[in-house]
């Protein structure tokens, strides 16, 4: 692990309205999302996050970069207590740690051009003398993802391009490849790896799949029910997993090789309603 | 183990099927040729746009609007299912033939209760009463491994999990003992542990009705763990048809081995990912077209 410590979240809890709730008068009543996570990112390392529908990773990822109010625990990121931070004083910030969503199509604002929606970062932050510039280092950007004609905004090289824009020192990519065909996958996984290499920027992969994971991220932490039930250097986790669910989850996945008592190794659990 | 003379379950020759919009023909099935021997499980396995999904639609008589057949047969036992017309066909549909398809919530309709749901199938082609088919309901529900299937049935489909609604979609798709079943990424909207248990469930009602399933995925990891043998789809072609343990250890077609280069996986982690070459894209676009040209010369032949 890398010395310099870029984020540290201590006993991070959050609590969301709970929208299953049905009610006519009064706000919905909270529910707890994330448990108590303690949760470390060296400067320039790739961390995956991994769990499935209901693990609160999605939710981890919003609350690293404070998109959500936190109940409890903080968050020092570059030194600094996001948790006690003003919107203002988190502004500047936010250059610093920009998240990718899995669509870019929605996460864009539809009524802007590619270019003008990766024009305005340069802008608002006053890192273009004006609009001709800011057109100009936004075509830079799609050169470097390679963002190509015919590309459909189902493709997350846009969200990535954006992200890039200010040259952040953490990204966070919420289940960016999950959805894709397997060619576009590893194309896509390959451009992470070279923006990597290239800005020295720290990556935070969001996944629920363990196969990407390993494929880019140095560590890997394990989520189910809000906590965090196992985390290591992949190589280790995946060698030698130490808690019950990680191997349930490692022995779940369909290896694209003939196996004939893989699909018995599990007990159908009987589903209550 | 099956005669390898018997009537196979599902045979599709030559299947040709274009697009026609705005004056203009696409052709989305080249020339699909598919076989699937009874109580068998055929994977169809493919990009999206290569035509895995049109192929099931195809068999299922649920092509759009926009789509011609233009040649081929798609015979189901013996007899060509294009020939027998929208009535025969839809009489096969439920009882004979059924689907299982990727989103069960938009499978399942979210005004009824499960009950109407898992009854209907029931009452319309198997004939039986409301206390019959509640009875049956009932049974299928436990067979999908479903707890308190009492209350289950009066629920809605928005009170179930995904997975539970897998279950639910299952056990219709089982409930009339069907021949063949039409399965279209069945388990790609799930958790990975609950693909595992859904997977295993398929199979177990598989094996145990004689039921034959042709299993529509782009994850050739499912393909190797649930299939016995495997068509590759791109561009409406089918490139190579194989048992699955000749695929894995010694696949012909070069795009079949791009497939499996592509993929991440995590007991290799030091093997880089290869996106599927440009070099290799050119040569299968090529030969679809001239597979179109030759269509065309033959068409205006005719």
């Amino acid at each position: 692990m890398p010395e310099e410590v870029l984020l540290e979240a201590r006993g991070l809890r959050v609590a969301l309205p709970d929208r299953g709730s049905k009610r006519v008068f009064g706000r919905p009543p909270l529910i707890e999302i994330l448990k108590g996570i303690d949760l470390s990112i060296g400067a320039g390392e790739t961390v995956g996050l991994v769990g499935e529908s209901g693990s609160g990773k999605s939710t981890l990822a919003r609350a690293l970069l404070r998109l959500y109010p936190l109940s409890a625990g903080k968050i020092v990121f570059e030194g600094r207590d996001l948790s006690t931070l003003e919107e203002s004083e988190l502004r500047p910030l936010r250059a610093r740690m920009q998240i990718v969503f899995q669509d870019s199509q929605s996460a864009l604002n539809p009524r802007l051009t590619i270019g003008s929606a990766l024009a305005e970062p340069f802008l608002s932050y006053g890192r273009a003398s004006g609009s001709r510039e800011a057109l100009r280092l936004a075509g830079g950007l799609l050169e470097r993802v390679g963002l190509g004609a015919g590309m459909s905004g189902r493709y997350p090289h846009q969200g990535i391009a954006r992200a890039m824009a200010l040259q952040p020192a953490l990204v966070v990519a919420d289940e960016i490849v999950s959805g894709l065909d397997v060619s576009v996958q590893a194309q896509v996984l390959d451009l992470l790896r070279t923006l990597r290499a290239e800005t020295g920027m720290a990556l935070v992969l969001i996944s629920h799949d363990l196969s990407v994971v390993r494929a880019l991220c140095e560590r890997v932490v394990i989520m189910q029910h809000g906590l965090v039930v196992e985390a290591g250097v992949s190589e280790t986790v995946f060698k030698d997993p130490q808690h019950p669910y990680t191997r349930k989850l490692l022995r779940a996945i369909p290896l694209p090789e003939v196996d004939s008592e893989w699909i018995d190794s599990v007990d159908i659990e009987e589903a209550t309603p | 183990m099956s005669v390898p003379d018997a009537v196979p379950i599902l045979q599709i020759e030559n299947l040709r099927v274009a697009i026609h919009a705005k004056g203009k023909r696409t052709p989305v099935l080249r020339g699909v040729d598919l076989r699937l021997d009874p109580g068998k499980i055929l994977g169809l396995v493919g990009e999206s746009g290569g035509g895995k999904t049109m192929v099931g639609k195809a068999i299922l008589g649920v092509l759009p609007e926009s789509a011609r057949v233009e040649s081929g047969a798609i015979r189901f036992e013996g007899r060509d299912l294009l020939a027998m017309g929208a009535n025969g066909h839809r009489a096969l549909l439920g009882r004979s033939i059924a689907m299982i398809l990727q989103n069960p919530m938009t499978a399942l309709n979210p005004a009824f209760r499960i009950e109407d749901q898992v009854t209907d199938v029931l009452r319309l082609h198997a004939g039986l009463g409301r206390a019959d088919a509640r009875a049956r309901a009932l049974e299928m529900l436990t067979a999908v491994h479903i707890r308190e299937p009492e209350r289950v049935l009066r629920l809605y489909p928005h009170e179930l999990s995904g997975g539970m609604c897998q279950r639910v979609v299952i056990s219709i798709a089982f409930s009339c003992a069907p021949r063949l079943i039409i399965a279209d990424e069945p388990t790609t909207a799930l958790d990975v542990t609950v693909q595992h248990q859904i997977l295993r469930l398929i199979r177990d009602l598989q094996r145990k009705t004689g039921t034959s399933v042709l299993f529509i995925t782009h994850d050739l990891g499912v393909v190797a763990k649930i299939c016995d043998s495997v068509s590759v789809i791109h561009a409406g072609r089918i490139l190579e048809s194989a048992p699955v343990a000749q695929i894995f250890s010694s696949p012909q077609h070069a795009y079949t081995r791009a497939l499996m280069n592509a993929a991440p996986r995590y007991d290799r982690p030091e093997s880089a990912l290869h996106p599927v070459s440009p070099e290799l894209r050119a040569r299968l676009e090529r030969e679809a077209e001239e597979d179109d040209r030759r269509v065309g010369t033959e068409r205006a032949h005719a």
